[in-house]
């Protein structure tokens, strides 16, 4: 287990700097073919040069590779004529921001001039928050509504998730998203907010459209399940299609041959089978639940990681980008690791050598 | 000796002089959407403490549905008892509420499955499934309940019963889970087990010591055994009376030295005509023509007559041919017996 471990995470290694060099790639593309960002700072008027030029170096855009149209900037020409082991050339921009934020723990800086990893901690607790409350709610109510609905198939019951499921798969996020603002935010928080006897934290914050800083939990409830919700179907047809299985596993045959109640033969031996490759969907869910956390986080205006990353990427600011979407991976590698762990855990017939 | 008479006196109504387990007239049926299949049609037969009775025949002729019916685990729907008793020492099982009927399974009557890597839940240990036995039905404590779970490897002959309590069920070869599958159906000293092809997954070696082990465990506790099998080999070896069916039918009913001189139904003949024989090797093994009915249409009158030599007009009129008396002990479904059993 321990030299499984070790091997994946030495394949952190390619994974990441593979990400990192696409990221640097599809910004400094980004930068070539639409120009300087830095001139956004001065909006309608003209900088003077010597000013646009000292503030370019300054924030990290002054390499001479950036002027020209699909350099990967990988090496620049050494000033002494010299370079790297007699080239002429020497490592360019990609390798200054590796050893920046591997030797240094430097992500850059922002047009603002803020460091990026400010940025990211003041904006990772809405993000942890919004994401906590997406998995709770798709784990609780999907694995609920899975199980009735396995334990009654063709019921009712079972119909009703079947349909809803479908329906919530089918409409995407960000439909649903500004679907919910606009009719439980909007219209009906305004209902709420016109009743005085309902508290402040109900209207104003739960049913609020958009995320409030005074109630930084409650305001995040909503965002929260509407990213929770196509994960959620998912869960409850993964958990009923497994439940479905395993009630008529022949191990199940045998608890009940064994006298046990029926609770004991359904909550013991049924469940846990048939929550394995549910739990293992839950936990690669994340990485998709932090994708989406970008689109439900834009909606809400919550000043998350997702909302960081999208106005970034608007005003081409490279070392956000890079910066941000490299810890989204390193997340999701560990996340999907942790899951591989787990699952070896719970089925004691996988082993990892 | 004590825990048998606590556990006689937990349920009302039982006849200590009753035999363990009394099996009238079952009837079951599969309600599906392709229509009823009759898969037990007035299933009768007796079993005696320490008795062994085989119920033989082919895949789907009911005899699995019959043991399932009498554990009382069909699945339910599409499967229904529509009639008949089942006694276990005088009380009908089937009249029981299913809290008392649950308190029967493992403690009084209990089963063995075929297919032991199947049977035993995989992400619990071995331990963990044999002490939930003791501490759902007894009571007891995790560790008291652990350690009868290694006396029971021990008992099964599980070497090093002690590491392997801990081990799941994939951790064992096919032979040793069938004995951790042994161990757990005998955990509570029932008066009679259930063995469903408990050999059929396993090669021959090994088919003959779970068999010795079965009846070792078998003579020991003076405990009646139904072993429900397709094998004739394995019949002839352990089993004191046999009941062979067909499409949910006993057609046969004798014991075990009677049948294999003299089968007096055509089918059970035809089986034992289908063993292959050293003596006739070179020559083409004689085998049934044809396949057993479908369930849900089975044929008119008797249900063999599609398939048999013997076959005249009256077998394919209703009513079936009924259970005859062909010497005190043992009966035949055949309009033909005298001429079955003395074709020889």
């Amino acid at each position: 287990m321990g030299r499984y471990v070790i091997r994946r995470l030495l394949q952190f290694i390619p994974t990441v700097l593979g990400t990192m060099f696409l990221l640097h790639y599809i910004t400094s593309l980004a930068v070539q073919f639409s120009g300087n960002p830095v001139r956004a700072l001065f909006g309608d008027r003209t900088p003077p040069p010597a000013l646009l030029q000292a503030i370019t170096e300054r924030l990290g855009y002054g390499d001479p590779c950036l002027d020209r149209k699909g350099d990967p900037c990988l090496w620049r020409a050494a000033e002494d004529g010299g370079g790297w082991l007699g080239t002429g050339y020497e490592p360019g921009l990609f390798f200054d921001r590796l050893h920046g934020i591997f030797f240094n723990f430097d992500f850059g800086i922002n047009l603002r001039q803020q460091e990026v990893t400010d940025l990211v901690s003041n904006a990772i607790p809405f993000t942890l928050k919004l994401l906590v409350i997406a998995i709770v709610f798709e784990a609780v109510v999907g694995i609920a509504a899975g199980v009735l609905a396995g334990l009654r198939g063709g019921s009712f019951l079972d119909y009703m998730v079947k349909i809803s499921t479908v329906f919530v798969i089918s409409v995407p996020i960000f439909v649903l998203g500004l679907v919910v603002r606009e009719f439980v935010g909007v219209k009906f928080g305004n209902v709420l907010r016109g009743q005085d006897w309902i508290p402040d934290l109900i209207s104003v914050g739960v049913f609020s459209p958009v995320f409030k800083p005074d109630y930084p939990f409650a305001s995040l409830i909503i965002p929260g399940m509407v990213l929770g919700s196509v994960s959620l179907a998912t869960t409850a047809r993964l958990t009923r299609t497994s439940i479905m299985e395993n009630v008529r596993a022949d191990y199940v045959r045998t608890a009940k041959a064994k006298g046990l109640t029926n609770k004991r033969v359904i909550g013991v031996h049924t469940l846990r089978n048939s929550l394995i490759p549910v739990i293992t969907f839950l936990g690669v869910d994340i990485g998709a639940a932090m994708a989406g956390a970008v689109v439900t986080e834009t909606i809400f205006n919550v000043p998350g990681i997702g909302r960081l990353v999208t106005m970034s990427a608007r005003t081409g600011e490279s070392s956000v980008v890079i910066g941000v979407v490299t810890m989204l991976v390193l997340v999701v590698l560990l996340a999907n690791l942790l899951v591989d762990i787990l699952y070896a855990v719970l089925d004691p017939r996988i082993r990892y050598e | 000796m004590t825990d048998v008479n606590v556990k006689l006196d937990a349920l009302a109504g039982v006849d200590p002089n009753a035999l363990p387990l009394q099996v009238k007239n079952l009837h079951v049926e599969f309600r599906t959407r392709n229509g009823i299949a009759h898969a037990v049609n007035g299933v009768s037969f007796d079993l005696r403490a320490g008795e062994t009775r085989a119920i033989l025949g082919e895949s789907g002729c009911g005899k699995s549905v019959t043991a399932q019916a009498i554990m009382g685990i069909l699945d339910s729907p599409p499967g229904f008892v529509t009639g008949g008793e089942i006694l276990y020492r005088g009380v009908d099982l089937l009249k029981l509420p299913e809290s008392e009927r649950r308190k029967v399974r493992a403690n009084r009557i209990a089963m063995i499955f075929q297919d032991a890597l199947s049977a035993l839940n995989p992400v619990f240990t071995v331990g963990f499934q044999l002490a939930e036995l003791f501490r759902m039905h007894r009571g007891m404590s995790r560790q008291d309940a652990k350690a009868r779970a290694v006396e029971l490897l021990d008992l099964v002959k599980i070497p090093a019963a002690r590491q392997r309590v801990n081990d799941y069920p994939h951790q064992f070869s096919g032979g040793m889970r069938q004995r951790v599958m042994i161990a757990m159906a005998l955990a509570l000293d029932p008066e009679v087990l259930i063995a469903d092809e408990p050999t059929t997954a396993l090669d021959v070696t090994v088919q003959a010591q779970i068999m010795a082990l079965l009846a070792e465990l078998q003579r020991e506790r003076n405990m009646g055994l139904v072993l429900i099998t397709h094998d004739m080999g394995v019949v002839a070896d352990v089993a004191d009376r046999i009941s062979v069916m067909y499409a949910g039918r006993v057609i046969e009913e004798a014991s075990v030295d009677d049948i294999y001189a003299s089968p007096a139904h055509p089918y059970t003949k035809g089986l034992l005509e289908s063993i292959p024989r050293l003596d006739l090797k070179g020559q083409e093994l004689s085998a049934i023509k044809g396949l057993p009915p479908a369930l849900t249409n089975i044929p008119q009158g008797c249900a063999f007559n599609p398939r048999c030599r013997y076959a005249q007009e009256v077998c394919r009129e209703e009513p079936a041919p009924p259970l005859y008396q062909v010497s005190p002990s043992r009966t035949a479904a055949c309009h033909f017996w005298k001429e079955v059993k003395g074709d020889e």
